[in-house]
């Protein structure tokens, strides 16, 4: 079990791992054949999160060059993380909904 | 679509999105942003260590994933605290990530006894169940068995090349070398 980084003694959510299939990689196959992928996830990930009474906190360790994404997605930038082969921890707080 | 009909729908959409953050799957404006920012990450979302082809399989055992990965972590947080003792200074993170290579390596190519420490390790239950594991007696004794000899002359080479080179940048930027 992983907790949270942002909120000490909270549980949460945490992606071992998320790989993109290389027909949706835009310089392996263009167009990419599905888009919103990963964005499916996450959001998958939150609503698990909530449903497991964890509030839709979220972490997870980033792939090098797909930092912004995360950042895009509205996570917190925790920082490099030596233990995780220096992977940027990022973590999803509490969900609100943004309407 | 009436006015009134986009209405109820946005409403609609609102109530189920501020329980279920999948609703917001369904918001075509929410949705292109995040396309976009796949997009200007070339579509390659990815999370987690790097196993590397050899380990493949592991996806299909999502069980097996999870240990392997507290243990791989809890192994890289055990040698940098052994480094961190060692008063390396500034060769301590290059000593560290160097030993975490190894350490991969290993798992990729273990000899047979490490082979079968590891695999008793993955089955020993009370190991698992929080980030790291905690039992750090069976962390250094795998570590001992992980990394030998011919292993830490690696990782000091690395360190002091590392150290070389800083020593040589600093003296060339301070303008000491002729």
């Amino acid at each position: 079990m992983h907790g949270s980084r942002l909120e000490e003694g909270k549980r949460l959510v945490y992606v071992d791992g998320i790989a993109t299939a290389p027909w949706n990689r835009a310089y392996i196959q263009r167009p990419p054949k599905l888009k919103g992928v990963g964005t499916a996830f996450l959001a998958f990930a939150r609503t698990r999160s909530l449903e497991l009474g964890y509030e839709g906190r979220v972490g997870l360790h980033s792939l090098p060059g797909v930092e912004e994404f995360y950042d895009n997605q509205g996570m917190i930038d925790v920082g490099e993380d030596e233990d995780y082969d220096d992977l940027v921890y990022f973590e999803y707080g509490v969900f609100r909904s943004p309407g | 679509m009436s006015q009134q009909e986009k209405s109820e729908n946005q409403s609609a959409f609102n109530q189920e999105n501020a329980v279920n953050p999948m609703g917001l799957l369904f918001d075509e404006e929410w949705l292109r942003k995040a396309v976009e920012a796949e997009d200007k990450v070339g579509g390659n979302i990815g999370a987690g260590l790097d196993w590397g082809s050899a380990f493949g399989s592991l996806v299909f055992n999502l069980e097996l994933l999870g240990r392997f990965t507290t243990l791989r972590i809890s192994l890289n947080r055990e040698v940098r605290l052994l480094l961190n003792n060692w008063n390396l200074g500034t060769a301590t993170k290059i000593a560290a990530k160097a030993a975490r290579e190894r350490i991969l390596e290993k798992f990729r190519f273990p000899t047979p006894e490490v082979r079968e420490y590891i695999l008793a390790t993955l089955e020993n239950d009370e190991l698992y169940g929080e980030e790291f594991i905690s039992n750090r007696e069976i962390l250094r004794e795998l570590l001992g068995l992980l990394l030998k000899q011919e292993d830490w002359e690696t990782i000091a080479a690395v360190a002091a090349d590392s150290l070389k080179k800083e020593i040589i940048h600093q003296a060339v930027g301070e303008k000491i070398s002729a």
